[in-house]
Parts: structure tokens; C-alpha cells; sequence
């Protein structure tokens, strides 16, 4: 068998195994370790296991996963996500759909520090979908405006998981960020859009409702909100500015955070200690792919699957927008039955050189920047499209009252809403990365 | 799919329950002081214009203990990417022992890594392999990691025992 062919057969056969309900990490662990004794025996494959989790583990940049994942729980535990909710509330809750549009401007900055997608999802489910049925939204709408809000923060800064997309694919986690900036910036825009239209067609679906929101109200929810926004702030402009690594923001972050949940008397020693164990449940399931994911690549890397797979596609004469666009079709099918890391990472080590032989008339840096911006964007449309989405399957399964195929009738037009966007993102690179080039 | 409140619950009885909820805390706590040092050290380059000498040494020792300390936990409340897409047709029972099934693999696999992680800890504190700027021995943070990877394999276990008596 040439190597290429074994190469295909270990994807397929971890597909299979996955499919089979091996949790991926331990089907690219074991079929990275079967690939890798078929080339290079069994006690060359067991010296290069020797100290390989160590190394990959004590990793400088690594520790900003944990730390972000602190960061968010910390915040998680002293409130943030329901006081958010009832900042945005006062501030546009009085306008058609604009309890939804509340939604969707709370998660965006809640979900950026939490930093994954379906724990924003099952936090805003218990923090605003109760408030939402009260003023008698449909629950149905509801639940896919919750499910929807869960995945914007994909793209907003500090998103984990496109610090892990800068790690895998070796790209600047400051420049990410920076481009991630405007995309998401125009997912929510364009979500508060589709929350209006609907709402505005459909009256019955979204109520206006009445109530008198004083003064004092406002200035209680801001004085509850303004540390974690500050250290936000902090933690981004630090990145922006420069002042910080990637991993000294999220180190920051983790303990202003914690002291901003100190003085406001909201983080007890329980909420403090459930803050730490809940970093250990996450980071582990991100921490197990990361060694699943290093052993396959290994692997992969002796077949020289991701240089021939390169090499013959970028010998094929069809425009570099079709092979994007192949690819994008591609993922948004994988994102139909794949958690958003676990693509990422089985797929970025052989797409990533294909792209990089692409000629977009953009240089190679760019690419790949604006590459990590387009997958999270299908990854995202993958986490709340019909036939599964990961998202709606949580929403539903805590709301309970609502049927999922219900709340993937509301959700349509969200994601006709994500395909304009991936459409324009893929049209025209420089949306974004004019950010990136004005700060570089 | 992880349990988003699974971290709230308090850890049953059991010996292995407690060690992976007690080594989490310790994982968790070991990611702060990492923030604290962090914080510490861009305080002293500011300051004093030099920041604290083998801080990304002590960050790297810290990370990848916490992070063999953070598996056994994430183990026990099955916080591994599962895609349970394709086995929806079967019936409850069979995928439950089909999970238990992988539970085991997993334990095998964890047995292998730990081995594999007390040659390279044994070799280590041997030879006295030491990190660069602060002289760290790595070999005993090695080691660390070859008790968690062991834990992971006993819970590996627990776990599968528990899906077999439905009891999870």
C-alpha cells in the first residue's frame, strides 16, 4: 500500500470509529498510534509516545486555554450572563424583538469571555429563555434566537476556540482577533436584523412588552456589569495594543476577573471552587483532543498526505474560489454531525497546506487569517442548521416544552442570514482583513 | 456532549470520585497561580522593568500538570466529544455498552500513555534533566503526569462498571 492509501484509510477508518461512538479523541489517538507502528514499528512508536504528552502539554501558548476557560467560569458563576441580559433588556427591550435582540447582544459578550459556544447556549437557556416565555415570546422563537445567540460568539474576541484554530494552524492569536472583529460584529448585526423582520411580520411571535424601566435600573444593572467589562477591555486592548501576549491577557483575565467577583460579593467559596472544577471538565475535553489530535497528525505527517493532497489540487486548473467554496460546502456537512473543535482539528492539518498553495491574491499570512475567520463562520452555521446542530439540540433539551423540528422552522432564517455573511466573507477578504492591515 | 452542571454536583462516595474532583481542584488551582505569576511578572517588567526569571518555565510545569490532573475529571463526567449522531437508532442499552466498551479502550490506552510517561519521568530525573533558567526538574512534573494518566485509567474503568449497572 503506498502511503497516501494508508493515509485515506486511517481518515476512514477514524470516521467509522467515530461513528461508532468512540469519543474522537480517543479514535485519532488510536488510529494515529495503529498508522504510525504500520510505518515505524512498534518501539519507535512507543519512544516517540514517551514524553510526547509532557511536551505538548507544557506549552507556553497552551495555558491560554485553561486561563481563558477560568476567566469565563469565574464570570459564568458571579452572574454575568443574567446581568448582561438585563442590561441589554433596559437598553432595547421595549422595541419589537427587542427582548431577542437583548439576547443576542448579551450572549455576543457573554459567549466571547465563556468561550464555548454550547455552554452560552445552555447558560442563556436558564438565564433568559424563562424571562423570554413570561413576556410571551414563542418559545419555539425563543429557543433558536438562544441557539443562534450561543454560536455568534464564535468570532468575538477572545473565542477560544480560534485561539486553538491559531495554534493548530500556527497563525498570530492577536491578528485572529483582530479580524474576527468585524465578521462577528456583522453576524450580530445581521441576527438583530432577522430578529426585527421576523418580529415585525409576526407580531404574535415577539410581543412588545411595557414596562417602566427607570433610571435607577439602569445605573443598578451597569454598576453590576462595568468590572466584567472592564476587564474585558483590559484583557482585549491589552492584546490589541500589544502590551500582552495571548497568554498574559488570559492570565490577567482569570484573576481580575476573579477579584472583580471578590468585591462584588457575588464569588462564594463554592461558586469559587465550582469555578475551578468546571476549567478542569472543559479544558480536559480540549486538552484530550489536543493529544488525540497530535498522535493522528504524527501519523499523518509520515504518510505526506497533507503535501499530496496540496500538490494535486493545487495542480488542478479550477479557480482557488472553487476549491474555498468546495470546502466550505464540506464543512458545513461536517459541522452537521461534528463538534466545532474536533473538526477543527482532524481537519485544518490536511486542508490548511491545500489552502496554502491557493493563489487568492492575497499574501500567504492573510490566507490564513482569513481561512480560520470562514471556517469558524461554517462551523457556526454547522452548530445550529437543521438536520442536528449541536446548539439546538441543548436548547431544546432544556427548555423542554419546544419540539426541535419547531425550533429549526424559526432558525431558517438565521441561517440564511449566515450564508449572506459567509458569501460576502468569502467574496471579499479584505472585510476581513482591513483591520489587520491598518493595525500592522 | 459534556454536562454542562455535572462540576456542581458533589463527588460521590467513592475513593476514585474524590481524587479526580480533589486532583481537578488541584489542576484549577495550579491555572491560577499560573494567572497570579503571570499577573506578577507583567507587574515586575513594568515596574522594575524585568519580569520574574522563569516564569514561562514555571507557567509550561504548570500547564501540563494541570492538564493530566484535569482528565480523570472530565472522564468522570464523560466531558469527552462523543457524536452519537449515527447510533440514534439503536436502542439505549446497546449504545450504553457500547460506551462502557470504549470506557475500557480509553482505560487501556491511559495505562499505555502512563507507562510510556514513567519511562520518560524515570530517564529524566536520572539523567537530571533540568528546564533552562531555573533549573525545574522536569522528570517529577513527568511523574505528576504518570499518576494522572494512571488515575485516568481507574476511572476509565469505574466509569464502564457504571454504564454496565445503569447506573451513570
Amino acid at each position: 500500500m503506498t502511503p497516501l492509501a494508508v493515509g485515506v484509510g486511517g481518515f476512514v477508518a477514524m470516521f467509522l470509529l467515530i461513528m461508532a461512538r468512540m469519543p474522537v479523541a480517543l479514535s485519532m489517538l488510536v488510529v494515529g498510534s495503529a498508522g504510525y507502528v504500520y510505518f515505524v514499528g512498534l518501539s519507535s512508536f512507543l519512544n516517540f509516545l514517551n514524553a510526547t504528552p509532557y511536551y505538548l502539554f507544557a506549552n507556553y501558548t497552551l495555558s491560554v486555554i485553561p486561563l481563558f476557560v477560568l476567566m469565563g467560569a469565574f464570570a459564568e458563576r458571579s452572574g454575568l450572563a443574567r446581568d448582561l441580559f438585563a442590561l441589554c433588556s433596559i437598553l432595547v427591550g421595549r422595541m419589537r424583538g427587542g427582548l431577542g435582540i437583548s439576547v443576542i447582544g448579551a450572549c455576543s459578550i457573554f459567549g466571547a469571555i465563556c468561550g464555548s459556544s454550547l455552554a452560552t447556549t445552555a447558560t442563556f437557556s436558564r438565564a433568559a429563555l424563562p424571562e423570554m416565555k413570561r413576556l410571551r415570546y414563542e418559545p419555539a422563537f425563543g429557543s433558536a434566537i438562544i441557539a443562534v445567540g450561543g454560536v455568534v460568539d464564535l468570532l468575538i474576541p477572545p473565542s477560544i476556540i480560534l485561539v486553538i484554530y491559531a495554534i493548530i494552524a500556527e497563525q498570530n492569536i492577536a491578528k485572529l482577533f483582530l479580524a474576527a472583529l468585524v465578521p462577528g460584529i456583522f453576524a450580530v448585526v445581521l441576527y438583530c436584523l432577522v430578529i426585527r423582520i421576523v418580529a415585525s411580520r409576526n407580531p404574535g411571535l415577539a410581543p412588545i412588552h411595557e414596562k417602566a424601566d427607570g433610571e435607577t435600573r439602569l445605573s443598578g444593572s451597569l454598576l453590576s456589569v462595568w468590572p466584567a467589562l472592564l476587564v474585558i477591555l483590559i484583557v482585549l486592548g491589552g492584546i490589541y495594543s500589544g502590551i500582552f501576549t495571548a497568554t498574559e491577557a488570559a492570565g490577567v483575565g482569570a484573576v481580575l476577573m476573579l477579584l472583580a467577583g471578590l468585591m462584588q460579593r457575588r464569588l462564594r467559596w463554592s461558586d469559587f471552587a465550582y469555578s475551578l472544577v468546571q476549567t478542569a471538565t472543559t479544558s480536559a475535553m480540549i486538552f484530550a483532543v489536543l493529544l488525540g489530535a497530535e498522535v493522528f497528525n504524527a501519523f499523518l505527517a509520515l504518510t505526506q498526505m497533507p503535501e499530496e493532497a496540496a500538490e494535486l489540487i493545487g495542480g488542478l486548473s479550477i479557480s482557488p474560489y472553487a476549491v474555498m467554496a468546495a470546502l466550505m460546502v464540506f464543512y458545513i456537512l461536517l459541522g452537521g454531525v461534528m463538534d466545532e473543535l474536533a473538526m477543527m482539528l482532524l481537519t485544518i492539518p490536511v486542508v490548511f497546506p491545500i489552502i496554502n498553495t491557493l493563489d487568492f491574491g492575497i499574501p500567504k499570512d492573510e490566507v490564513g487569517i482569513w481561512f480560520g475567520i470562514l471556517v469558524l463562520t461554517v462551523v457556526g452555521i454547522g452548530l445550529i442548521a437543521p438536520p442536528i446542530g449541536l446548539g439546538v439540540l441543548i436548547v431544546t433539551s432544556i427548555s423542554r416544552d419546544v419540539s426541535i423540528v419547531q425550533v429549526y422552522r424559526r432558525i431558517l432564517p438565521f441561517v440564511a442570514a449566515d450564508f449572506i455573511r459567509l458569501a460576502v466573507l468569502t467574496a471579499f477578504p479584505s472585510v476581513t482583513l482591513f483591520l489587520v492591515r491598518a493595525f500592522s | 456532549m459534556p454536562e454542562w452542571d455535572s462540576a456542581n454536583t458533589p463527588p460521590r462516595g467513592g475513593f476514585l470520585d474524590r481524587a479526580s474532583h480533589a486532583a481537578a481542584f488541584f489542576g484549577g488551582s495550579l491555572m491560577l497561580a499560573a494567572g497570579m505569576l503571570i499577573v506578577a511578572s507583567i507587574a515586575t517588567r513594568w515596574f522594575l522593568a524585568a519580569s520574574i526569571p522563569g516564569d514561562v518555565e514555571l507557567i509550561q510545569a504548570a500547564t501540563a500538570v494541570a492538564a493530566f490532573a484535569f482528565l480523570p475529571f472530565g472522564q468522570l463526567n464523560r466531558s469527552n466529544i462523543v457524536v452519537d449522531t449515527f447510533t440514534q437508532p439503536l436502542s439505549e442499552r446497546i449504545c450504553t455498552a457500547v460506551d462502557a466498551f470504549w470506557d475500557i479502550v480509553y482505560a487501556a490506552a491511559a495505562v499505555i500513555l502512563s507507562w510510556r510517561l514513567s519511562v520518560a519521568a524515570v530517564d529524566a530525573i536520572r539523567s537530571h534533566t533540568v528546564s533552562t533558567v531555573i533549573g525545574l526538574p522536569i522528570g517529577w512534573f513527568m511523574l505528576a503526569g504518570v499518576i494522572m494518566l494512571f488515575l485516568l485509567a481507574l476511572v476509565c474503568v469505574l466509569t464502564a462498571g457504571r454504564l454496565l449497572r445503569g447506573s451513570t
